[in-house]
């Protein structure tokens, strides 16, 4: 059986009368890259905050590396990085913020330039010598994803870390993100509202609906599914197929037109992965 | 917290429009002192007496107080920093105290820098000579600027936390750097007494007994009561706040 790193159970968070979360349950196991799915506005992000203590829950439990003790959970939130955003200062560059960050985390003195570099180098934002506030989108996502993986955290938390990025820093964000898990055992858990995305990047989902973990599924549920065969024939006379297909007792579930998707055409256009 | 101490403070010095800031300020009160408000008569004496002036009207205090509270807390608030150290697993609380004790580090940086250079600066004008009880007084107005501005950063910031609003803090950094202490002298020459309570006064008198050579250490306990007690009412409301990202 897995070892569970994050665990949420029966969580509601109500503001007055409205409950924005009613009883959500979930469990992320060590090793996993656990994708949090739903509409804007589904309870993603709440979740997030109840995790990581900015937010308090109204009843249920959260537990943290086995613990759900209030002074075991801040210490064990030492252990989880997250990336929620822009949480930098305009005026410092790159590795001044993450200094600043890495200060404040308790890095030891002497590991700080080490870590910082290694972590500027992980993001690929080691020769940005610019203030924040002249970064693009992509280069704060990734100074983002950065300050979260700063110090190492046994766990990560990424809020729709390729918002308003472009299809190749989606893919980079992926790649980053299988690499932390295969590279450095960290436990991931990222939310989009982008489905496809996520499908390429999680192992485990979580979907979220009305304010409840509404299904857990894996990456073999999405696979076992579909029990029928699929075989796709290409063929230029689609009246002369199907009769001949019906004459033989073979039953059309579903007729699909075969066709690149964007992604592949923009892909195949400029390089770079799509996989 | 010493590490969080470490690393605002670090965060402070590398802003270069705080640090511009401020070296324009030494430079313009040093004009101001030397050629302005004691020019016609310069000598130790008329630099301590421009000096209490200069702390009591609380103009000096302003042009400090307001560059002081946006490094120290508006930045933090309007750079969400704050959500990412709590998520890492630091308590509000230490935040708090944190912010206080920079609050105190920084405006006492400040003056001991500011204090010294006027002062050597002061010195190597032929005019003027501290004498020791001169030197004291200089010493202890120093100290008075600093608590009042920290008592004037840490009300504002309670403001602040409470409506959620970096503008209305610097408002109160203004009402309480110049308006009030005005608003309060005027009631108290009108005699409502209470206003000898108030943090504004506490300071005032402790400026004057220290310029007459008279101990003010009823300052200490004063102070106490006014900081900490912005700050427990700031915990108060900080310790459920629900952050955003």
């Amino acid at each position: 059986m897995s070892e569970a790193v994050i665990k949420l159970d029966n969580i509601v968070k109500s503001y007055g009368k409205h409950d924005v979360l009613k009883g959500v349950t979930m469990q992320v196991n060590k090793g996993d890259i656990y994708g949090l799915v739903g509409k804007n506005g589904a309870g993603k992000t709440t979740i997030f905050k109840m995790i990581l203590g900015l937010s308090e829950y109204t009843s249920g439990n959260v537990s943290i590396i086995g613990s759900t003790n209030k002074r075991e959970l801040f210490a064990n939130r030492r252990k989880v990085g997250f990336f929620v955003g822009s949480n930098f200062y305009g005026y410092l560059s790159a590795r001044d913020n993450l200094q600043y960050y890495a200060r404040a985390k308790g890095i030891p003195h002497g590991k700080i330039k080490d870590e910082i570099t290694r972590v500027l180098d992980i993001v690929g934002l080691e020769d940005s010598k610019k203030q924040y506030k002249g970064f693009s989108l992509g280069m704060k996502q990734r100074l983002g994803i950065g300050n979260a993986i700063l110090g190492n955290p046994d766990i990560l938390i990424l809020d729709e870390p390729t918002n308003g990025l472009d299809p190749q820093g989606i893919a980079d964000v992926r790649h980053m993100v299988r690499r932390l898990r295969d590279e450095y055992n960290m436990t991931v858990i990222v939310s989009s509202h982008i489905l496809g995305e996520l499908e390429h990047t999680a192992d485990r989902f979580g979907i979220v609906h009305n304010g409840i973990v509404a299904k857990e599924i894996t990456q073999d549920d999405l696979k076992s599914k579909k029990p029928e065969v699929n075989i796709a024939l290409s063929v230029n006379d689609i009246d002369r197929a199907q009769k001949v297909l019906a004459d033989n007792g073979i039953n059309i579930l579903h007729e699909v037109e075969d066709r690149m998707t964007l992604e592949d055409y923009y892909f195949d256009l400029i390089g770079g992965a799509a996989d | 917290m010493i590490r969080l101490i470490n690393a605002d403070l670090q965060r402070i010095f590398r802003k270069k429009s705080f640090i511009g800031l401020m070296i324009a300020f030494f430079v313009a009160s040093y004009l101001a002192l030397e050629f302005g408000a004691v020019s016609t008569d310069v000598n130790a004496a008329t630099y301590v007496e421009s000096l209490h002036k200069y702390a009591e009207k609380g103009y000096m205090l302003l042009i400090l107080s307001i560059p002081i509270f946006l490094v120290v807390y508006s930045d933090e608030v309007s750079s969400h920093s704050m959500q990412c150290i709590i998520g890492r697993g630091v308590t509000r609380s230490k935040i708090l105290w944190a912010k206080l004790i920079d609050c105190f580090l920084l405006t006492g940086i400040i003056f001991a820098v500011y204090m010294t250079l006027q002062y050597f600066l002061a010195e190597s004008n032929p005019n003027v000579s501290f004498s020791a009880n001169q030197t004291r007084v200089y010493i202890a107005y120093a100290l008075i600027c600093v608590l009042k501005i920290v008592a004037a950063t840490s009300f504002s910031m309670m403001v602040m936390f409470i409506t959620n609003s970096t503008a209305i803090g610097v408002f109160c950094v203004i009402l309480f750097t110049t308006i009030s202490p005005n608003i309060i002298n005027l009631l108290y020459m009108k005699g409502i007494t209470a206003m000898n309570y108030s943090y504004d006064m506490i300071l005032i008198r402790g400026m004057n007994n220290l310029a007459a050579g008279v101990s003010a250490w009823e300052l200490i306990p004063w102070s106490a009561v006014y900081i900490i007690g912005a700050w427990l009412i700031t915990y108060i409301f900080f310790r459920r706040k629900e952050f955003d990202f």
